[in-house]
Order: structure tokens, then sequence, then C-alpha cells
């Protein structure tokens, strides 16, 4: 087990690496110009190439990808060119947003997701099963932004109960200080961005957990438990449950990696000041060092999340070695 | 604990009861403005400002030598008094007894030094082709500025609303300036989130007086659709242009609001490439011109938001617009007409070629204005059931700006903001030496009506240079400006005291109150 | 991503069914439908997609217009009728080219193992490491606007998967009798993966790609909504939809039945997959 986890942290070294190359190279490839991004039309063709001197673009790729990795190893990530912060401030302001939006979401698909799939398991070919499953379909087959800007119209514009864009207090903060008023609003703007965002993964998880408990009813220790008199819930909960979690946690895992993605249109729609909505609109403007150092931070928050859920995997399942 | 799934849906009724909590909203509180604006502010540097949001928010941290009235006319803020003592030289006389925010004085070298640094190439101020006429800027006294021009200039007083700096706090501070700013404005910094709002709080200390307000929050709403729903909703108090036309039709309907529309500093164009081999020839420009309709687009795409251009003076440019300077206006037949003079054949198909080759156009605009996309793919059907093989391409702006300065384009579509002065609007875009001349024009009476006229400050003389270059443009049309840019503010009607600038500015924020 | 469980000695297995399910039978169902759409246009309507009369803008369904008009007073049961076509050749497309890519390399993986294998999957868990839609966008700004550019990004994004899933039912049956039984007769490397291996490889292929044109098409629209999808004056069902939301409280009818094309589609091609799996694969779980 410990060979194996040695083994999973050592191969996250490459996959990094080699994520921050083509972040670099992607950047390289973009059309437009940074200094257009910073003196916008005012802009002159002598001032554009003092700037690419400026930003080091007039050098010779491989010199550039080579200091661009020194840079990184000492922490240095660059600083914007249209908000003229250090892209590591900006990053470290908006991943909280992002991460509180994502979890959230997770927490609401796996809280609802998983019972409503157990539920329609349980009512297999039923009228119940057949409707969950049919909205469950429906939900996975819907595009995130139109959903979204469907609850802002009904919650926030039509019924008034909920508001319509941005964040509250940070979530975190306002469990720690136990301050209600901050936690409401932190909730209130939470809710909208927070269902649209877990919509699809609830609609999946709902699936995918009838689907393996459905597998693992069938199961021979499934039956010999009920030949042997147990209670049906107990049966349910304790022996079928618990294994047919197993696939379910590994999706779970996946899906906090989609949710990091769909949060990039989410906050888009909410205005959600989270590193999705950065990156878009750095890359929308050719903010080269934000767009670069975003894409690197993501890319080692994915690496950390699948190799952690890989390892979670062999830890409950030492059968298991997915490789 | 057992995983329960009836624990999960009680828990999750609790957090939904808690969240949309009573369903009564609280009040707003009173004496803060709740301000709704499209993008985040790039710097808070008055210097290198070049966005909306940054102008507005600095605009009341920040005071000018000039603040600029609705009229366009330049009145006094930092600077008391100010003459012309002789053709290159003015001399500005400082306000007494004014202070930055953290309590230093603001003497003549803070202004000495916000121009000096302004006209530094290496601080990249975008801004800083505005003011190369400057040759010279000393401080006489403590509150005395000298300015010393190349030439007459005649709109520097346009362009001395330009914050000043504390040249103390820009030293020590460095980079972290920008985001720290000090100045001697309405409102002081308090925080800034980035991507989501900026505070600012009362100047009890203001040299005019203190502001009626306590606090200004500035809100980042990127999409136009969301952030009128949520002036709708309650969620800001103020909104402003840029707006979706749909929303403005709306909101005029909506008792809490009130909507304002005035004509603005802005202009949308289509900007067409001089030396293209197709559009080389005028008489190909003026058949384009012609086959645009104007009217419909003004009234179906923008709704009546903006208004038709007629030429490129502005309304806003009182004692040198005129109406009766006029581009080509929508004539189908004049536009066949001179496209066969032209020498272009319809063929069998029905699509016009010379000499073999095909009148092939592509229209560029970028993406992120929907209105400018839904022009450029109405303009593009016209023109293919007009004979020409037209295509759109739509980029995002550096990609698009990126192919302007390569004159690698034949016709885009463009705006123009912030035009407070015809020099603005015209000499660096048609000047043959302009830096904004992507179209490459190249016209000799142009070049010197623009240089007479920067350095021209009677009225007159410069209403009548300006509409003759105006002319030769509406004949040329290396621009055919489409629309009047529309300057619209919504407000909750509880704020009390707001006057619109069709500048854009919220100086009126100083006197502007929320019971 | 298959399980390498050891089975159960006793466990019943799950028979594959004979007949695809009724769901599956309604999912093909709808795609014949939106097939026949894009195939052959005319039936469905008469008017221009790409004319329209501007002051008849956003106009709500009328006996003239049977779904209404959209933002430039083109009809708009002719723009989706028209646009079918091209969601159709993104999805159809984007998936063959994922699955082209991801097969190939999935295979080689699998069979050849080593050095080629963790090659490969280094460069597999590279391309996992970007979120999708940011590494699709970073992808059609770089090649600039155009279906050709969304179909390339798209199956950037999504070969991924075929790739793991193939490898690792390559690996399973690489020990099989019958690969050792046609290398003691002579037969090739590639004889042995194409004629055998492939054969057996390919219901979670068929199953994944079936489903993956589903999320193809969402996709696209999503890259619309963000302003780098398949440009104008193309009649796409993404550009409609993103226009759409714009204008949904003037004009619903927009958003509303781009949205039900786009959603019916995505079910079809989900109903289907679902049912294909049931008939080839019951075990399999994609994700």
């Amino acid at each position: 087990m410990g060979r194996y986890l040695v083994r999973r942290l050592l191969l996250l070294v490459p996959v990094v690496l080699g994520a921050a190359t083509i972040a670099f190279a992607l950047v390289l490839l973009l059309p437009g110009d940074p200094a257009i991004a910073l003196l916008g039309q005012e802009v002159s063709g002598a001032e554009l190439v003092r700037f690419r001197h400026l930003l080091g673009l007039d050098r010779p790729v491989p010199v550039q990808l080579g200091l661009y990795f020194l840079r990184i190893a000492r922490g240095d990530f660059g600083t914007s060119v249209t908000l003229h912060t250090p892209v590591l401030g900006l990053i470290s302001s908006t991943l909280p947003a992002t991460l509180e939006l994502a979890v959230t979401s997770l927490v609401l698909a796996v809280g609802c997701g998983i019972p409503l799939g157990v539920y329609a398991a349980r009512r297999r070919g039923r009228f119940p099963d057949t409707l969950a499953m049919l909205v469950a379909q429906l939900g996975v087959s819907v595009p995130v932004f139109w959903l979204g800007v469907l609850l802002i119209l009904l919650f926030a514009v039509k019924l008034n109960w909920l508001p319509s864009f941005g964040r509250g207090v940070p979530l975190i903060a306002a469990i720690v200080t136990g301050n209600l008023a901050g936690l409401t609003d932190s909730l209130r703007h939470l809710l909208l961005p927070a269902v649209t965002l877990a919509f699809f993964n609830l609609a999946l998880l709902s699936r995918v957990t009838r689907w393996a408990l459905l597998e693992v009813l069938e199961e021979d220790y499934v039956r010999t438990a009920r030949a042997k008199g147990q209670r049906e819930r107990i049966v349910l909960t304790h022996h079928a449950l618990r294994n047919a979690l197993l696939p379910v946690v590994t999706i779970v895992g996946l899906q906090f990696g989609s949710a990091l993605g769909g949060a990039v249109v989410t906050e888009t729609i909410y205005g959600w000041p989270g590193m999705g909505r950065l990156v878009v609109q750095a890359i929308g403007q050719r903010d080269f060092p934000v767009v670069q150092g975003a894409i690197l931070v993501l890319a080692l928050l994915f690496s950390l999340v699948n190799g952690g859920v890989d390892l979670l995997y062999a830890f409950i399942d030492p059968r298991i070695r997915y490789d | 604990m057992r995983f329960r799934s009836s624990h999960l849906v009680l828990g999750l009724i609790t957090v939904l009861t808690m969240a949309t909590g009573g369903s009564v909203r609280a009040a707003p509180a009173s004496g803060v403005l709740r301000i709704g604006m499209d993008v985040d502010a790039g710097t808070l540097d008055p210097r290198l400002a070049n966005d909306t949001t940054a102008r507005r928010v600095i605009e009341q941290i920040y005071d000018g030598l000039v603040e600029l009235d609705p009229q366009l006319q330049p009145r006094a803020a930092l600077a008391e008094s100010w003459s012309q003592v002789s053709p290159t030289v003015w001399v500005f006389t400082l306000r007494k007894n004014v202070r930055f925010h953290d309590g230093t004085p603001l003497t003549a070298a803070d202004v000495v030094f916000t121009y000096t640094t302004l006209l530094d190439p290496n601080l990249r101020a975008p801004l800083r082709s505005l003011y190369i006429p400057i040759t010279k800027i000393e401080a006489v006294d403590d509150a005395t500025v000298r300015i010393t021009l190349s030439a007459p200039y005649a709109p520097l007083l346009k362009y001395a609303d330009m914050g000043i700096v504390s040249r103390k706090s820009v030293e020590q501070m460095g980079a972290d300036y920008a985001t720290h700013p000090v100045g001697t404005g309405p409102y002081k910094f308090v925080s800034w989130q980035r991507n989501s709002s900026i505070t600012l709080e009362a100047n009890a200390g203001y040299w005019k007086g203190a502001p009626r307000l306590s606090q200004v929050v500035f809100s980042i709403i990127p999409d136009n659709t969301t952030r009128a729903a949520a002036l709708e909703a309650g969620d800001v108090d103020l909104i402003h242009s840029p707006l979706s036309p749909q929303d403005v039709t709306r909101l005029k309907t909506v008792p809490r609001i009130s909507v304002t529309e005035m004509t603005g500093l802005g202009l949308t164009y289509l900007n067409m490439n001089t030396v293209d081999p197709i559009l080389r020839d005028v008489r190909v420009r003026r058949a384009l011109a012609s086959l645009i309709p104007q009217q419909t687009i003004v009234k179906h795409i923008y709704r009546e938001m903006d208004r038709p251009a007629t030429s490129i003076l502005l309304p806003a440019w009182s004692g040198i617009f005129t109406g009766d300077i006029a581009q080509p206006t929508h004539d189908i037949t004049r536009a066949k007409a001179l496209l066969a003079e032209a020498g272009w054949r319809a063929t069998d198909d029905g699509t016009l070629s010379k000499d073999g080759q095909k009148l092939s156009l592509v229209i560029r605009t970028h993406s992120e204005d929907p209105n400018r996309i839904q022009v450029v793919e109405l303009l593009v059907s016209i023109l293919r059931s007009s004979g020409i093989d037209a295509r759109a391409e739509i980029t995002e702006f550096p990609a698009l700006t990126q192919a302007l300065l390569a004159g690698n384009y034949q016709v885009a579509l463009l705006g123009w903001l912030g035009l407070v002065d015809p020099d603005r609007g015209m000499f660096n875009q048609f000047n043959s030496k302009g830096s904004q001349n992507w179209e490459k024009y190249n016209n000799a009476q142009v070049d010197a009506l623009l240089n007479e006229g920067r350095q021209q400050s009677n009225p007159g003389d410069r209403a009548r240079i300006y509409r003759e270059v105006a002319r030769i443009i509406a004949a040329d049309l290396p621009y055919y400006v489409l629309t009047y840019q529309g300057y619209i503010v919504a407000v909750q009607r509880r704020v009390v005291g707001f006057v619109p600038n069709p500048t854009g500015n919220f100086r009126a924020l100083w006197n502007t109150s929320v019971p | 991503m298959r399980l390498l469980t050891r089975g159960s000695a006793t466990t019943k297995s799950i028979a594959p069914r004979r007949r695809l399910t009724v769901s599956g039978w309604v999912g093909a169902g709808l795609l014949g439908i939106i097939l026949l759409v894009a195939s052959a246009p005319r039936l469905f309507t008469r008017a221009d997609p790409q004319g329209g009369d501007i002051t008849a803008r956003l106009a709500p369904p009328s006996p003239g217009h049977a779904l209404g008009t959209d933002h430039l007073g083109r009809d708009l049961l002719a723009r989706l009728v028209y646009g079918a076509r091209s969601s159709l050749l993104v999805a159809v497309t984007s998936v063959g080219g994922a699955v082209g890519v991801g097969v190939t390399l999935g295979l080689a993986a699998g069979f050849y193992g080593r050095g080629i294998d963790t090659t490969i999957m280094r460069v597999v868990d590279v391309f996992l490491a970007f979120p999708g839609i940011l590494l699709a966008l970073a992808l059609v700004a770089v090649f600039g606007a155009g279906v050709g550019s969304v179909i390339a990004a798209l199956i950037l994004v999504s070969w991924t998967q075929y790739a793991r899933v193939v490898r690792a039912a390559t690996l399973a049956e690489k020990g099989r009798e019958y690969v050792a039984a046609a290398r003691t007769i002579g037969a090739g490397d590639l004889h042995i993966v194409v004629r055998h291996i492939l054969p057996n490889v390919s219901s979670p292929v068929v199953i994944l790609a079936t489903l993956g044109m589903g999320s193809a098409v969402v996709a696209e629209s999503t890259l619309s909504f963000l302003g780098m999808g398949v440009p104008p004056p193309a009649p796409s069902w993404g550009w409609t939809l993103a226009f759409g939301t714009r204008y949904l409280r003037d004009a619903p009818h927009i958003a509303t039945f781009s949205g039900l094309a786009i959603m019916a589609t995505v079910l079809g091609f989900n109903l289907l997959g679902d049912g294909i799996r049931d008939l080839l694969d019951p075990r399999f779980r994609p994700q």
C-alpha cells in the first residue's frame, strides 16, 4: 500500500509537467497579443513591439519554456496583464470561491442523487422507478446554461426569493464564526448556482446508484442474508449499499473534477467570482500569465483528485489496483 | 451514524428554508449606493486605467485639475482657475487646503508628478498619446502649475480631468498603488474583491464638502441580462450602458425604476480598409454604405437605444455638429449602379465578379457584443442577396485588434467611446500618421485640417475645420458611421440626486443620496 | 473504467438481453427522426433558414411561422431543421475522430504494454488533467472560430475515455487462449489486434460513443454560449440557444425550442446508448 502511494505520487510529477507545457504552448498559440488587452484600442505598432520585448515574447520558444519552468519552480506565476496583480494572488482569491461552489454542488448531488437512486432501486419496475429514471434521463440531457438562466428568472426575478448574482459571505467563514446572518447570506447566494451545477451530477448519480444497487442485490451474499432472515432494511444498508457504493465513490470523485469544469459556465451566468470565470475572461483577453497559471493550478488540482480517487479505491478494496 | 436518506432530506429542507429565509428580502441600507458594472476594473491607478469600471471608480477616488460638465465644458476641480498666458503655455492655480485621503496635502509637485509619469513611455499609459503635445510641466510654487506645449493644443482642457495621484504614496507603494489608491476625491477606497466588488466610503474632509452617501459599492456582473435582472430584483440600485436593448425596453415599464436615455460620446461604425484591392475603389465603399438599412438596424436591433448616425460628427459636440453633412443613405438602386460602374458584373449564379474574380467580402466584429454580431449577420445576408460573396468572421476582441493593427481585414464593425472632443474622434483615426488609422486612409487635405484643428481654439474656426473633415470623410467613406451610441442609466427611484452625464462619468455621486 | 475485480465464483451474472429495450427503441426512434430532419430538411420546412424579415424578429409562433422567428426575423423551424445537420455533423465527426484516436492508442497500450503503455497512459493523464470545457475553449481560441476547430477541440478533449476503456479490455483479452492460439499459427501482431481483439473490445466503445454524441451536442452549444462555437450565419443549435437565452423574457420560444431540440437529441443518444449497453454488455458502466 505504501509503495503504491509513493508510486502514485511520483506519477503526478510528469503529468503536471506535461500539463504545464501544454498550458504554455496553448497560450503561445493563441492569436492576439497581451499588449492589446493592456492598452486597448489605443495601442500602436511601436508600443506592441516594445511590450512583446518586455514580456520576453520575442525570445526563441525553448528559451521561453525554460524560463517559464524556472519561474514556476520559484513560485513566481507572473503578473496579470489586464489586472496588474500577481497571478498567484488572483488564483488564491478566486479558487476558494470555485471550491465552495463545486463542493456544495457535489454535496447536493450526493445528498439527493444517492437516496433517489436507492429509492428507485427499491421500487424497481414500478411507477416511481420509471418516473425517477425519466427525470434523471432528462437531467443528464439539459444544457447547464439554459437551466441557470431559467432558475434566475424564476427564483430571483419573478419570485424575488433569492439574489440573482454574486457570492455572499464565504461559507467556511460563516460556519466557523457561527454567524447566523452571515450563514443565511452565504447560503442564499450559493443555492441557485449550486443547484444548477449539481443537476447533471445528481441525475447521473441517481442512475449509477440504482444500477449498482440492483447489481449487488442479485449477488449471492445478499440472497444468503435474506435467506438467513435478515430484515430487508439491514440487507439493503449493511450488505448491499456498502458494496454498491464502490463504483459510486469513483464516480463521485470524477464528478468533483467535472464540477470544477462545469463551474466555468455557472460562474459566468451567476457572476460567481471564481477561477472558472477568471480563466474564461483571461482567455478572451489574451491575459497569458493568468491563463497559464490558472490552467496549471487546475491541472494540479485535478491530478490530485484523480489520484486521490484511485487511492481511495485501492484503500477500500485491496483486491483492486486500478493501474 | 447510519446512512439514512430521511436524515438527508430533513437536512436539505432545513437548508432550503434558511436559504429562502422567510422570503422577505432585507430592505437595503440607507446611505449605501450599489452600482452594477459589467467588467472588473483593471487597475485603480488613473494613469493606467483603460476600462469603464476603472474610470467610474477612479472618478470617486480622485479629482483632476478640471472635471467635465454634462455639456462637456471643463469646470474647476483641483484647479481653482487657469489661464492661457501664451498660445503654448497654460498656468493652473490649485485650490488651497486640499488633502489626500492619507492626510497629506496636495501640492503642485503631485500634479507635476502625475503628468510627468504619464508621459513616460515606460509607464505604458494607454492614453499617453493624448498628452504628447505637453513638452514641459513644472511647479512654479506649491499651488501653481505651468504647462508648456509643443504647439497650441485646443483639447488640452478636455483631457485635464486626469486624476491626480499622490506622489508620496506612489513612490512608497510602487506597483501596489494600483490596488491601494490614494486620492483627493469624494470617496475613499476601502476594499476590492477581485471580479466581485469594489467598496468605497465617504471622505468627510472632501474639499467640496462631505458627500451624501456613506458608502458606494460597485458590483461586477458581466452578463447584461443578469445585471438588468439584478436591478429589477433590487440587488443593485444603479446600472448604465452597456445594456441589452430588450432589457432597456422592459426596465422602462417597471414603476420602481427610472430610465434616462441621452446621446452619449460613442459611435458604432464600419471600418473599411482603403488599401484592400476590392475596397480601394471608393465607389465600392459607397455602394456598401448604400446597402446598409441603417434605420431598420437602429429600430429593430438596437431598439432605438442608439440613434442613426449621419456623419463622423457627434451630436454631443455642440456648436460643431450639424445634420446637414450626411453619408450615403440606404438606396439599393444606387448601390447596384455604383457597383456596375466600378466594373462588377453579375454572373450566371447571381454573384458579382470582375476579371474573373468574385466580389468577396469578409465582415468582422468581436464576439463580446451580441448586438454587433446581429448587425454583421444581417449585413452578410443582405450583401449575399445582392450578389456579393459575403461572410462573417467573429473573433474575440484581442484577435480582432491584432488583425486591425496588421491591416489584415476588409470590413470591421467597431466602436469608439469617450469622444469628448472632435480631435479625439478624428485625429488618430484619419491622420495619415494617426496611431489608430488602421484603414490606412491618406488624404493630405484632411491631414492639414486635422493639424490645424488641434491648434485652433476659436470655436468658430474649429467648427469650420471639423465640419470640412466630416464632409470629406462622408464622401470618401473610410468609416461608415452606423449609430450614435446612446447612454442609458437605469436607477431605482428611491435614489435621489443622480444626474447622468453623457461622458458616462459618475461625478454626480457626490451629491446623490439614498434615504 | 472497467472494474478489474476477481468476481465471486458464485456470482449470478446478468445475461445480456437478446433484444433492444423499449427505451432503447424510443431513443432509436428519436434519433431516426432527427436524422431524417437533417438529411431531408425540405420535408419539414419550406422556409429559407438564411433569409428573414428583420421587422418581424422575435415573433412568437404563428400560422406563418410554426415556431416563431429568431432575432433576425428568420423562421425558427427552418433554423432548427437546417441546424440539425450541423449539430449531427459535429457530434458524429468529433466522436468518430475521438474513437479513432482513442481506440488506436488504447489497443497499442494494452497490447504492447510496458514502455508504450506507460507513455500513452501518461499522455492520457496529462489530457485528463484539464477541465474539459476549458481545454476546448482554449483550443477553439487557438485554432480560430469555425466548425473544424470545434470538431478538433472536441476530439482532443474526449479521446481519452476510449483509450482507457480499450486498453483495459485489451489487457483482459490479451491473456486469452485464442490469442495464444493465433500466435502459434504464426499470425502477426496487427492481424491479431484487428481481427481478434478489436471485435471483442468494441462493445464498451460503441456504448461510450453513443453517449458521447449526446455530450458533443451539449458541448457545442456550451462553447457557443461562451462565444466560441460554430459561428454565424450557419444555423447552429448552440448559437440559437445562446441568443435565445439573452431574449428569454421577450421571446422565450427561441430558447425553449432550440433547447428542446438539443435535449431531444441528447435523450435519443442516451436512451439508445443504454439500450445498446443492455444488449451487449450490461455490466459495463461508463463515466
